[in-house]
């Protein structure tokens, strides 16, 4: 879709559906807002919807990094201590690794 | 016809020049290695030991270790790590091991297999395993006075090799053509110079035998049950285990139960043994002397006439698989027969022998290693602990007396070790450890420490306890000859043969004198488990089928115990047949192999189609055998550890957890590798390459009219 | 840990095509579809090659059979691709945005060589990278060790005179100038033989190389330059559009 044929209020529409769908646990739903609409929210100039796709692109961009800590701290917990948790983490796991602990 | 003439005149041209040969890049680069041994991975209830690679595999420069001194070498000042060390028999030692090890220069040992009649081992005795074998699951393990040999050390020699966990593959070349090529290699492009240089392409090898299972087998055994529930199921280890084979030599049956009655006389013996490589056969000799003394025991029993046999009481000839590890096949027997599961559960259907306690055990005779007698005589030993009871010092006293009585004639010495001496390793000590009440003895070639410098290891070679076969012999007169060992194994045979009558009848030292081992029995028994499967024994004894693909073995069977399989594994199933053919009777009226099937309702017999011996026909030169229909009260019975009956028992510590991890590639190749440096310049003058064409091709572009000017005239 | 030369190899043989394929192909749907139709026709080369070496299954170990017969596939093939282009010339006029030019033709001569190019190139190093991704390098046999490096030059080598025989080529069927034509096949010839020294010598390189400048001096010749051209392209980039 080629932003520069869509309407404003249309704009907004789609900035506000990315942002309420990215609750529904896809926060790359939320990345691709931000980076979608970053042009339209700073580097345009002002036009009326302006303030509103800023203020979802913020709250966006917020909840994106958010996700990104939890989920790399998690991954990181995961795979230093994998081996010493033995049966939970065998039943935790998908795909238990061969020929190590 | 100008062009033509050029073209062919290039194609003259070309064809002397064209020394192509139709060879693959692949083929260019590797030379396979064609057989080797590696060492697999092996876990127990806490620990890992063994070797595995990487996953991709290991890659080592090859370093050929011929002395002491290239070993230090490599430890101290070689210069261009990872290495593989190629290492002759006598250097293969656990202080080299260790060495290599710590240096973390080491990506993979290979072990040059050497000459079975001149094996070169260290000169001071290989044994890998502990100095004290399966401690912790014998009689002694809380015991305070014997508990982990505190009173004998049984093994000193015992290095604990095979028990280390190594995170490197080490692998035994088995044809000496691979070694060659790894030497000629080595020759040409890895010499070094006095500063320990060594000049690129260097010769190198990789090895490639990942192990799937990891930690211990608590957890690889959780993990394949975890997997089978999911899409991929996949089995991470095994159980170690296979089948015992027993044999009675009058038939057992239920309707005559033996409750709790005395009246067994028990033989047994192991059969399996154990090397650092993997599943090698015609190792561990002085371990098979003991099962086969006792076969040939068998045999000459088996002679004796019907009557006889039934005026004596019952001899039950039990050969274990499995007991170098923590004695799997012994424990899981006491375990089936604490229950009443031994032989099998009774079920009124069938024709089924009397249920075998431990309390049915009257006497109980072991034969473990004898194959180096003469060196310090015949020693019987006994559980000073048991014998503490009164009762069972009388019994054991009887043993000991028949024993005594069954060496008259002979010249072989018989003597008891001093009173306070615990048990050697035996599974004896299994059977004591659930019933106190057993009298047994334990016959060997040792009185404390074990005569045997190569104690399970590759090295414990038939040539080390003298079976001396001249080389120059064909297969039959190899079959035949009668070496030390054959001459002096007979005597113990005929010992022990004599000592189970005595105990099983009431006669005299004199009357026993009657029954002899012949030595041809010991030599052909000895040349087809030591030397060479492919013998006129097995092919007579085994079904058609079988001694057919006897044929193509070339050496002796493997005696590793290996993993369960629906059938027992090829020695026990060869070790059955012998027994049978020894114990049992031939059925003339069954002369067809589809006629010659055990009863489903019979489960005292065994009903075997031997292939027997061959007879060539005169009139058109083919070769028929004369096929025979025997049968004979000889049984499997299930060598599995019953710690993997349950998870309680598995966490327990009560009986072996023994596994082998899976694996699914075990290949190693010989090629050069380059320099890290030749390696980075061909990166970088790729890159250079990419990018001033990048350049160029940029600028040509863009500047197009200037270069390239339209012709003006039309065409 | 030889991944470092199989990409260095993989730069060098194909970095040069690569970078003709970006500046002057890749922008130009029609050009792409050009070098497809070459890339194609190769392909049916390899195709009629190979059924007459399982044919021929007395000969198959010799090399020079193959390789004799291979070229002249190529050759034949690259007759019909440029009776297939002179035909479309028409068609791909009127979907092309610009008016047509007298260098239209070597464009497409260039294109379709590169595409016959590529996929020679293509096959001929593929296996070779996919082994130099392993731990070993050629040698162990006696081979030159040099063996992935003097591959890759080849190739790129080779991609690089099939775009300029293309040229010649199809100027030569244009003019009905036999020499020309006999000039790419006889050369394409020597230089596939020179391969068949095998182990693959690094000395076959400097003929190859040399053959490439002199196929390149050609090509640039007929295609409208000449030494004022390349002179003052030289000192343009030099001066900076000082001198014009």
């Amino acid at each position: 879709m080629n932003l520069n044929r869509v309407k404003d209020e249309d704009k907004l529409e789609l900035c506000r559906k990315y942002y309420y769908g990215g609750f529904f646990a896809l926060p790359f739903l939320w990345l691709v807002n931000v980076v979608w609409f970053f042009k339209q929210a700073f580097i345009r100039p002002p036009f009326e919807q302006q303030q509103e796709i800023k203020s979802y692109i913020m709250k966006s961009l917020v909840g994106c990094v958010l996700w990104t800590a939890v989920l790399v701290t998690w991954m990181t917990i995961f795979q230093l201590y994998r081996a010493e948790w033995g049966e939970t983490a065998d039943r935790m796991s998908f795909i238990i690794p061969k020929g190590i602990a | 016809m100008a062009v033509s003439g050029s073209v062919f005149s290039l194609l003259l041209l070309c064809f002397p020049l064209c020394l192509a040969q139709f060879r693959s890049v692949h083929d260019m680069i590797y030379v396979n290695i064609t057989a080797q041994a590696p060492c697999v991975r092996l876990m127990n209830a806490t620990h890992q030991i063994g070797c595995t690679s990487a996953v991709s595999g290991n890659v080592g420069v090859l370093h050929y270790c011929a002395e002491q001194s290239d070993v230090d070498w490599l430890v101290r000042s070689a210069k261009n790590p990872p290495y593989m060390p190629l290492m002759v028999p006598p250097l293969f030692t656990y202080d080299n091991v260790q060495a290599l090890r710590a240096s973390g220069k080491v990506s993979g040992i290979l072990v040059v297999n050497g000459n079975r009649s001149d094996p070169q081992p260290p000169p001071t005795g290989f044994s890998p395993v502990h100095k004290c074998p399966n401690d912790g699951y014998g009689l002694y393990k809380d015991d305070p006075e014997y508990a982990h040999c505190k009173n004998t050390t049984w093994n000193p020699l015992g290095t604990g090799l095979s028990y280390l966990d190594f995170d490197f593959p080490i692998s035994l070349l088995l044809n000496q053509t691979d070694v060659d090529n790894l030497i000629d290699c080595y020759n040409r492009f890895n010499k070094y110079d006095n500063e320990s240089n060594q000049q690129y392409p260097l010769c190198a090898v990789q090895i490639k035998d990942r192990m799937d299972g990891a930690k211990d087998s608590i957890t690889c055994i959780r993990r394949s049950e975890l997997s089978s529930q999911s899409l991929n199921p996949f089995v991470y280890c095994d159980a170690l285990g296979d089948k015992n084979v027993w044999g009675t030599l009058r038939p057992l049956n239920k309707s005559t139960p033996l409750d709790n009655r005395k009246d067994l006389i028990l033989a047994s013996a192991k059969i399996d043994t154990w090397s650092l490589f993997h599943n090698v056969g015609g190792v561990g000799a002085n371990d098979a002397t003991g099962f086969i003394a006792l076969l040939a025991a068998a045999e000459a029993l088996g002679k004796l006439d019907q009557a006889e046999k039934e005026g004596m009481k019952d001899v039950m000839f039990v050969f274990f698989q499995g007991e170098s590890f923590d004695y799997i096949g012994s424990s899981r027997m006491v375990y089936d027969m604490k229950r009443g599961h031994f032989p099998e559960k009774l079920d009124d259907k069938v024709l089924q022998p009397s249920l075998v306690n431990t309390k049915n055990i009257q006497y109980y005779l072991e034969v473990s290693q004898v194959g180096l007698w003469e060196q310090s005589g015949l020693w019987a030993h006994s559980d000073p602990v048991s014998q503490k009871t009164s009762a069972v010092r009388d019994n054991v006293n009887t043993i000991f007396a028949a024993i005594e009585n069954a060496t008259e004639s002979s010249n072989v010495t018989i003597r008891k070790p001093p009173s306070f001496q615990a048990l050697p390793p035996a599974s004896l000590q299994r059977f004591l450890r659930e019933d106190s009440r057993v009298a047994g003895m334990v016959l060997s070639d040792h009185m404390a420490a074990y005569s045997n410098d190569y104690f399970m290891s590759r090295l414990d070679l038939p040539v080390e306890i003298g079976m001396d076969i001249p080389a120059g012999l064909k297969p039959d007169q190899a079959y035949d000859y009668t070496t030390k060992q054959g001459a002096s194994l007979t005597k113990v045979a005929t010992v022990i043969a004599r000592t189970l009558y005595l105990l099983a009848s009431n006669k005299t030292a004199s009357e026993a004198t009657k029954i002899e081992v012949n030595s041809t029995t010991i030599n052909h028994l000895l040349y087809c488990f030591l030397q060479q499967a492919n013998c006129p024994l097995f092919a007579e004894v085994l079904t058609s089928k079988s001694a057919a693909a006897l044929k193509s073995l070339p050496g002796p069977l493997p005696r590793y115990v290996s993993v369960p399989h629906d059938t027992a594994s090829q020695i026990s199933q060869v070790i059955a047949n012998v027994l049978t053919f020894y114990l049992g009777e031939r059925l003339p009226s069954l002369n067809k192999s589809s006629e010659c099937k055990t009863p489903s309702k019979d489960h005292i017999h065994s009903y075997i189609f031997m292939n027997g011996r061959p007879v060539l026909n005169p009139t058109d030169n083919t070769t028929s055998y004369a096929s025979f229909c025997i049968r004979a009260p000889v049984r499997f019975s299930k060598a599995e550890s019953p710690a993997f009956l349950s998870k309680e028992m598995l966490h327990s510590n009560e009986y072996p957890t023994w596994t082998e991890s899976r694996w699914t590639v075990i290949n190693a190749k010989i090629f050069l590798v380059s320099s890290e440096a030749e390696q980075t310049i061909t990166l970088s003058v790729g890159v250079v390459v990419l990018l001033v064409s990048l350049v160029l091709v940029y600028f040509i572009n863009s500047k197009s009219e200037v270069l390239f000017t339209a012709p003006e005239a039309a065409y | 840990m030889t991944v470092k030369e199989f990409f260095g190899c993989t730069f060098i043989a194909y970095g040069p095509a690569f970078a003709l394929f970006i500046f002057t192909i890749a922008r130009e749907p029609l050009r792409i579809i050009i070098l497809i139709a070459g890339c194609f026709f190769w392909l049916l080369s390899l195709l009629f090659s190979s059924v007459l070496w399982n044919i021929v299954w007395p000969l198959k170990d010799q090399l020079a059979f193959g390789v004799v017969f291979s070229v002249l596939f190529q050759e034949v093939f690259r007759f019909f691709i440029y009776k297939l282009l002179r035909k479309a010339d028409e068609g791909l006029q009127t979907f092309s945005d610009e008016p047509p030019t007298a260098t239209d033709k070597h464009m497409i001569a260039y294109v379709a060589g590169l595409g016959f190019g590529l996929m020679s190139g293509a096959f001929s190093l593929v296996n070779v990278l996919a082994m130099a991704t392993g731990p070993g390098t050629v040698g162990i046999h006696g081979d030159t060790p040099y063996f992935f490096l003097t591959s890759a030059l080849m190739t790129s080598c080779f991609i690089l005179l099939h775009t300029f025989w293309n040229v010649i080529f199809f100027w030569g069927c244009d003019k009905r100038n036999i020499p020309a034509v006999g000039f790419v096949v006889g050369f394409h010839m020597l230089i596939s033989c020179l391969t068949l020294i095998r182990p693959l010598q690094p000395a076959t390189i400097i003929p190859a190389y040399c053959i490439l400048l002199v196929t390149m001096a050609i090509a640039y010749k007929l295609v409208g330059g000449s030494v004022n051209n390349l002179t003052a392209f030289l000192t343009c980039k030099r001066a900076g559009y000082a001198s014009n």
